[in-house]
């Protein structure tokens, strides 16, 4: 409920300040502003699939039916967050690279990823409790697959920018929009816990009414 | 090369790879047809036999079944598209080797958990053509720059290859008597 009360509050007062607060920037001028949704929802949908792999990981190890709703719910929030990354990353990339889509090395691995996370999802409705060892299987080998994915799209060519906030030598951002960036990272996170939250609480509702009796 | 030619040799490498790809992923679900059919699956794991086992002796029968495949197809393109064998033979086999583990790797273990999932034949191909993409990507690569004249290294890919099949591989016996047991 906090958290609830939290995102609410957070995700306009962040789209505000990315609007109306943060300065604009010297070389691509207004469109960069969708940074403030995008890099959000890439860091939220990576943690999210990560959340999916350790809960497969522990699932796989003690079989509690909790760890693989975990991994369920984190998932299925995860590929809203990477749907969201696609879709803005095309937005930006027009005006400012001067085309939707590149073979870029991020890029690539992005829309491999929500491949593999839609054919998870998929596995899931189709193959109901008895998909969830297999389905806890895939979420493993998918993580695990994501820095290969990388390394063979690096192989072909990589247009994107450079990482600006997590790297070695610190943020490259000037503080105005740091603040901003950072304070729109943690709204976004706090959504997703809710709606982490919310479908956990569903599906273990769901099963207790299955062995209640009632369909 | 130039023109027709030129891209009739920079698309054989891709052919090649997507026949493989996709002959693979309709070949490999049925590998364990047999098995939950006639609950023959049941009967080896009362054997007395390491899941290990199991999943090393499938993907050792899949890749044999997915080389075969290979090779026809080897022979289709190099005869519809006017490709030659490439001076370096035996880096070539190299990647055709490699690449081959690493799709039949991936989806034996695919092709084991799914053997008793309903929408099977959908699935397979939705789960394997993702998970393989880095290894398909890279064969096609190497393959690619193996055919052109001009050529270049492909130390890289051939790592990646081995990483991917090496990762797997232990990824697959360390979870295959989860992916068995009912």
């Amino acid at each position: 409920m906090i958290l609830l009360v939290l995102a609410a509050a957070a995700l306009p007062i962040g789209i505000l300040l990315a609007l109306l607060v943060a300065p604009v920037e010297a070389f691509q001028g207004e469109p960069y502003r969708i940074l403030y949704i995008h890099v959000p929802s890439v860091v939220t949908a990576y943690l999210a699939f990560t959340v999916t792999f350790v809960a497969s990981v522990a699932y796989l190890i003690t079989r509690r039916v909790r760890f693989d709703r975990l991994a369920a719910a984190s998932a299925e929030v995860g590929q809203v967050f990477l749907t969201l990354v696609l879709l803005t990353g095309p937005i930006w990339g027009k005006p400012v690279w001067g085309a939707w889509w590149t073979w870029d090395a991020r890029l690539t691995t992005a829309l491999i990823l929500w491949f593999i996370f839609a054919g998870y999802l998929m596995l899931r409705a189709w193959s109901g409790a008895q998909g969830a060892r297999a389905a806890a299987v895939v979420a493993i080998i998918g993580f695990l697959d994501v820095p290969l994915i990388h390394w063979s799209a690096v192989m072909l060519r990589t247009l994107h920018p450079r990482p600006t906030v997590f790297r070695a030598e610190g943020p490259a951002l000037p503080a105005s929009m740091l603040v901003i960036l950072l304070f729109n990272m943690a709204a976004f996170i706090v959504t997703y816990l809710v709606f982490l939250t919310v479908r956990v609480r569903q599906e273990a509702m769901r099963s207790e009414m299955r062995e209640a009796g009632s369909p | 090369m130039t023109g027709a030619a030129g891209l009739r040799a920079e698309s054989a490498p891709a052919i090649l790879w997507i026949t493989v790809a996709v002959a693979g992923s309709t070949g490999l679900v049925r590998s364990f047809h047999q098995e939950t059919d006639q609950e023959q699956l049941h009967g080896l794991r009362l054997a007395a036999v390491d899941p290990a086992m199991i999943y090393l002796a499938k993907t050792a029968a899949n890749f044999l079944i997915v080389a075969a495949v290979e090779l026809i197809a080897w022979g289709a393109v190099m005869i519809f598209f006017d490709v030659a064998i490439p001076p370096r033979r035996a880096t070539l086999a190299v990647v055709l080797l490699l690449g081959t583990g690493s799709l039949v790797a991936m989806g034996t273990l695919l092709g084991a958990m799914l053997a008793a999932a309903r929408m099977r034949e959908a699935l397979l191909p939705v789960l394997l053509l993702p998970l393989s993409a880095p290894a398909v990507m890279a064969a096609a690569g190497a393959t690619a720059r193996l055919l052109s004249e001009a050529g270049g290294p492909v130390a890289g890919e051939l790592r990646l290859l081995l990483a991917f099949t090496l990762l797997f591989v232990s990824v697959a016996l360390l979870v295959f008597e989860h992916v068995i047991e009912d």
